[in-house]
């Protein structure tokens, strides 16, 4: 970062504060507005759903009254216009409904869900910036050769590959050598910390492989580039000039200029990453986010699907945001603009 | 490359930590400690099925029904053979030509919870079930009937009375529980109309062998051996059953050790696991059925032509049976006519519905019938193509194949399939809505796993279970009076004749349309002693297949 | 390079083909788009077992008449990836153009006409790029009866806003330019000054587009399909995963069952990837690197040309 700021120049003070205030309140603005359009987009899908939600209370043998009743208790009989300032209070109090399958309350189910889920996508994500890295600076060092386009091509590859496939691959691969579903073995209720904690791990293994060699190719380009762009730079030809290694010169002034784009990148991935993450949950049997939406869509609970939309459109204008937030601070280029 | 600063070489040290713990944890041997002897747990696997309650009167899943076996106190149950046996009840006879049953319960039993078991827990139950058997407890309401009073002589004996002899008394007795009054009171009294709601979370209060201590649906239920259980101690500590979300994971775990049975292993996965020489293959002509069901109410009345027993006969002649067996069950299956499967010996008649692979003749009735072929292949019938919509449920045994087949045999005599493909709790709910009189669907597919005595099977298709298990919405007076008599013949060659003119009846209307009859395969650890296999997926008909078992 | 704005197509073609020649990457992923549109094109001639032909037992292993084996109800694995290139393919290419009409229409008109229209199309657009893409399609499609026409509309009501961004970003450019202007004094119409001065300049950027959303929406069809939401009906790489998935092929050793249909889809969407993005390049050497991020679903340039 202080390379980046070292090397360009700064625009005015006052004109540089003032212009990142600014644009930073209409991105501000804009994520509102979309916040607000996304919740109550939400409510209409889950109201223009062919089937009354009410029929999907799995009870069987229930009466007309007690189908009634159950109308009441959700709020179904009234307008939409009150059913929806109803959801808009609800909200506010941080309540998203009971969900039809199991009774308890939605918030706790995603709760559970995004505490399974994290795990796996923060190693998956570890495992492809390091792969990425790697990639990404050798090919950019070694370019035009061999390296380059080998590792290049690898990546982009694997990119092009199919998450759900990909996890197959590496059950296929691990030969009944790792589990290859479920979150950890349900039996080691006995178990010591460790035992638990490793057998934790040899579950997580698979799942995160494949998200990690699912998603290290974006990576491994934009560091490429980025360091090719860098290591163009006049300032890096005086630096090797004055003696510098070339590895402490790609530290120093070509690692930093790749943070920008590559911290923007895992900013705006985090907040989608549930596409993805749908599929290898199934492959995995991991019950996270991406397999409690898809069990609520199948299981018609429409609270849980409500809440988790919710959740995962709210979470992405955040992350949004949060790029936005990150490349005002990394690139004063656009502070003053 | 540089010798690096500080920084870098803790993150160097760092990650090769990790990548050390990783590699540590991929090694290590995953097998759960076995204990030997008295204190060991029985970890059993199954795939397609799951627990979604613990309400008896909400349940329909086999594994609901077995985690009630384990943990409710029954009457009776079957032995392995498929006779009944006492369990609560150490003896019981019937007078009065068998319109009165006395049973003698264990004196001196008790609940988890050490309050008194007693003959008086039992009539208290039932008493309750008969109170509302045409609403909120509906579901164990047909086993009852025919009850007119069940009283209590003292704290061990029972007495049931019905209103007329009844053949299957204890084969329906055999299924209902013994509830704990301390916990089902509230929900039970008065009209019942807060049954529903109560899910009856885990830990359960328990009078049988084992103690429901924990459980999360679609994971894992989880048991202890019961130390007030009135009957034999089994020599299991636990058990715990896990449920995987695929196949081949579950088939994974069972090779590596993790878990010590596999139930629904599917017939793909046989040939590498006879290779497996640590497990030993169980294999039995299972009474798990796939049938094709027919929207049978005067609600249909967009396709009528469906509830034509012709075009249904027309259906029936077209499917491929021995097709189906051979690439879903890889041959291990049997083909089924009838909603008695053959493996239940006494009851079945393979006669029934025996019209063999005709797809010629299928062709015939419905030119007969005057549905000409459209330009696309389809035929038109009443003014509609033939063009239906198909329910399947996800987690049907045979999964795609059996409905991709089925497609394409019906494809060929001109009648185009859709299939829609919904969740199983959803799928039975659509077969009741907008009401259970008048299912909205065309056609769906379904299995249901048989019971040693035929007349759970042979009710399903009853006027009084629309809205519960009818999932046809079939109603014919004609075949309820069958089932009725079948089920007062106590006399075994007189109730078998009855049961074949019911079977027929069915095969002549076809609300169910039999398709084929799983196998039940199981794979089972050479460590596991005294497990037997069951025509059943997991036998629910009583403790003994995991009660008899103990590891090594 | 320039666009081709040029009537004369044989110069135009040549022109391209030099372009190609020179350029590897684009060139490998030409020749893999051409590859799978052959056989798409020519599928139902090309396989040499019929798809409901019962050949062998369940998962046969590969042999010379079956070099890719058989699946789990004895049909030849390769007729089934040959007809499974039809749906594949057929829906890759329609979902796209779909989609890059929908949301270069969507963008010309924001770039062009501005104002309240611009802010109420662009939260729009907002809102469907927020909002998690697979999980909306599995809703609609769970509530929809499932078909190839179904999907291609599923998948395209998500992948256009990408699109929009991009072309109202380049119109919005295109806008300000004297030959534009100078039409708006002499008070050309509208629909003429988009048709002649504006379309021609983002033709490149299309195609650029719709090719590179040919690996997202062919991306998507095997993850609707692996969920179970695709046409049971028809034969797709998506839905092979799937079978295989759930019939158990890998307890039982079929990893020909497997293989195949993902490296096919690996490699139309590696080919479409490369041909879109040397496309693009060429179309708009300025527009800095465009990656498809198929992971997350987005075609997403970097973050200076989506920005408003």
């Amino acid at each position: 970062m202080a390379a980046v700021v070292a090397a360009t120049p700064r625009a005015g003070t006052g004109s540089a504060l003032r212009g990142s205030v600014g644009y930073l309140t209409r991105r501000l603005a804009v994520a509102l507005v979309t916040v607000v359009v996304a919740v109550s987009a939400n409510f209409l899908l889950f109201r223009a759903v062919p089937g009354d939600a009410a029929s999907m209370v799995k009870v069987p043998g229930l009466s007309a009254a007690e189908r009634m009743q159950i109308r009441a208790d959700f709020g179904l009989d009234q307008p939409v216009g009150s059913q929806y300032l109803h959801y808009l209070g609800q909200l506010a109090h941080g309540n998203l409904g009971i969900s039809f399958e199991n009774r308890k309350p939605v918030t706790a189910n995603l709760w559970q869900a995004v505490a399974n889920t994290m795990p796996m996508v923060l190693l998956g994500t570890v495992f492809a910036l390091v792969a990425g890295m790697a990639t990404g600076l050798i090919a950019a060092w070694r370019r035009g050769t061999v390296l380059d386009a080998g590792g290049l091509g690898a990546a982009l590859a694997f990119y092009a590959m199919p998450a759900q496939w990909l996890g197959l691959m590496l059950i296929l691969l691990a030969a009944g050598h790792l589990p290859s579903g479920g979150i950890s073995d349900v039996f080691l209720t006995d178990a010591d910390w460790w035992a638990r904690t490793a057998d934790h791990l040899r579950h997580l293994l698979l799942p995160a492989l494949t998200f990690g060699l699912a998603s290290y190719g974006q990576y491994a380009v934009i560091i490429r580039t980025s360091m090719l762009e860098t290591l163009g730079e006049d300032y890096v030809l005086t630096a090797r000039a004055k003696g510098f290694s070339n590895w402490s010169v790609v530290r120093r002034h070509a690692l930093p200029n790749a943070m920008l784009p590559i911290t923007t990148l895992i900013a705006m991935s985090l907040g989608l990453l549930v596409s993805g993450a749908i599929l290898i949950e199934t492959v995995f049997s991991w019950p996270g986010v991406g397999l409690a939406v898809y069990d609520a869509v199948k299981a018609r609970d429409y609270p849980m699907l409500e809440g988790a939309f919710l959740l995962l459109t709210v979470s992405v204008i955040l992350c949004n945001l949060l790029a936005d937030l990150v490349y005002l601070r990394l690139d004063p280029r656009i502070r003053s603009a | 490359m540089a010798k690096g600063s500080p920084m870098r070489r803790k993150l160097l040290y760092g990650l090769v930590s990790v990548a050390l713990v990783l590699a540590g944890s991929a090694c290590t041997n995953s097998k759960a400690d076995v204990r030997s002897g008295e204190g060991s747990v029985l970890r059993i696997g199954d795939t397609g099925s799951t627990i979604s309650t613990l309400n008896p009167f909400l349940a329909s899943n086999i594994f609901e029904n077995a985690v009630f076996r384990y943990v409710y106190p029954y009457l009776v149950q079957y032995d392995t053979s498929g006779s009944i046996e006492g369990d609560f009840a150490t003896s019981y006879q019937s007078t009065e030509g068998g319109r009165v049953w006395t049973f003698h319960t264990h004196p001196g039993a008790t609940w988890s919870d050490h309050k008194p078991l007693t003959a008086e827990d039992a009539a208290w139950t039932f008493n309750a079930i008969l109170a509302n058997k045409d609403g909120a407890t509906a579901r164990f309401g047909s086993y009852l009937a025919h009850v007119q009073s069940v009283t209590t002589k003292g704290p061990n004996e029972l007495v049931v009375t019905y209103d007329k002899p009844v053949a299957t008394a204890l084969a329906n007795l055999s299924v209902v529980p013994i509830l704990p009054r301390a916990v089902w009171g509230p929900y039970l009294s008065g009209d019942a109309g807060k049954l529903s709601g109560f899910t009856n979370d885990a830990p359960l209060v328990s009078g049988g062998s084992f103690i429901l201590t924990s459980e999360k649906k679609d994971a894992y239920a989880l048991f202890e051996r019961n130390p007030s259980f009135y009957g034999p101690k089994p020599k299991l500590s636990g058990f715990g059953f896990q449920f995987f979300g695929s196949a081949d994971a579950m088939i994974s775990a069972i090779q590596q050790g993790q878990i010590d049975v596999a139930y629904d292993v599917p017939a793909t996965a046989v040939s590498t696991l006879k290779k497996d020489s640590s497990l030993h293959l169980l294999t039995n002509k299972g009474t798990d059925e796939d049938t094709l069901i027919f929207n049978s109410s005067p609600g249909q009345t967009e396709h009528p032509e469906l509830l034509d027993p012709k075009v249904r006969e027309a259906f029936h002649l077209a499917v491929d049976r021995q097709k189906m067996v051979d690439v879903v069950t890889l041959g291990m299956g049997t083909p089924a006519t009838s909603i008695i499967p053959l493996s239940l010996q006494n009851w079945a008649d393979p006669q029934i519905g025996a019209e063999g692979f005709h797809p010629d003749k299928a062709s015939q009735i419905l030119d007969q019938l005057g549905y000409t072929r459209g330009a696309d292949g389809v035929r038109v019938a009443n003014g509609h193509p033939m063009s239906y919509d198909l329910l399947e449920p996800t987690g049907l045994t045979g999964h795609d194949r059996v409905v991709d087949l089925l497609r394409s045999d019906l494809a060929k005599i001109g009648v185009e399939i859709h299939v829609r493909v919904v969740d199983g709790d959803a799928f039975g709910h659509a077969l009741v809505t907008p009401s259970p009189k008048a299912p909205s669907y065309d056609l769906a597919v379904d299995d249901w796993i048989s019971r040693w005595d035929p007349d759970f099977m042979l009710s399903l298709n009853t006027c009084g279970q629309r809205g519960n298990y009818n999932e046809a919405a079939y109603c014919n007076s004609h075949y309820d009076a069958l089932y009725n008599q079948q089920s007062t013949s106590l006399d075994l060659a007189q109730r078998k004749q009855v049961v074949d003119e019911a079977q027929e009846a069915l095969n002549r209307d076809k609300p169910w349309m039999p398709l084929f009859v799983n196998p039940n395969l199981i794979a089972v650890r050479k460590n596991v002693h005294g497990f037997s296999g069951s025509p059943f997926v997991v036998d629910t008909t009583s403790r003994h297949q995991i009660d008899d078992s103990w590891l090594q | 390079m320039p666009p081709p704005s040029s009537l004369n197509a044989a110069k135009v073609a040549r022109r391209w083909l030099t372009w190609l020649r020179q350029n590897p990457a684009a060139l490998i992923g030409g020749a893999l788009l051409t590859a799978f549109a052959v056989l798409a094109l020519f599928g139902p001639l090309l396989t040499p077992f019929g798809i409901d032909q019962r050949v062998g037992p369940v998962y046969g292993a590969p042999s010379p008449a079956h070099p890719l084996g058989l699946d789990d109800s004895g049909v030849d694995m390769l007729s089934l990836l040959i007809a499974g290139t039809r749906i594949s393919m057929l829906v890759g290419f329609a979902a796209s153009m779909v989609s890059v009409l929908v949301g270069g229409f969507v963008g010309v008109t924001a770039g062009y006409v501005g104002g309240w229209v611009d802010t109420a199309l662009m939260r729009i657009t907002d809102y469907f790029i927020v909002i998690p893409a697979l999980p909306l399609m599995i809703v609609v499609a769970t509530v929809w009866a499932p078909s190839v026409v179904h999907m291609v509309l599923i998948i395209a009501l998500l992948l256009w806003t990408s699109t929009a961004r991009l072309i109202r970003a380049q119109v919005l450019a295109l806008k300000e330019r004297v030959s534009v202007r100078r039409a708006r004094a002499i008070g050309a119409g509208h629909a003429r000054i988009v048709l002649r001065h504006i379309v021609p300049d983002i033709v490149g950027l299309l195609v650029a587009t719709t090719v590179l959303a040919v690996s997202v929406a062919v991306f998507f069809e095997a993850a609707l399909s692996f969920l179970g939401l695709g046409d049971p009906a028809t034969v797709s790489w998506g839905r092979l995963i799937q079978i295989a998935f759930e019939r158990t092929a890998i307890s039982s050793g079929a990893w020909w069952a497997i293989i195949p249909p993902g490296l096919c889809i690996a490699l139309v969407v590696l080919g479409s990837s490369l041909l879109g993005t040397a496309i693009q390049h060429a179309a708009n050497p300025k527009a800095g690197i465009a990656h498809v991020s198929s992971r997350t679903f987005r075609i997403r340039p970097v973050p200076e040309a989506s920005r408003d």
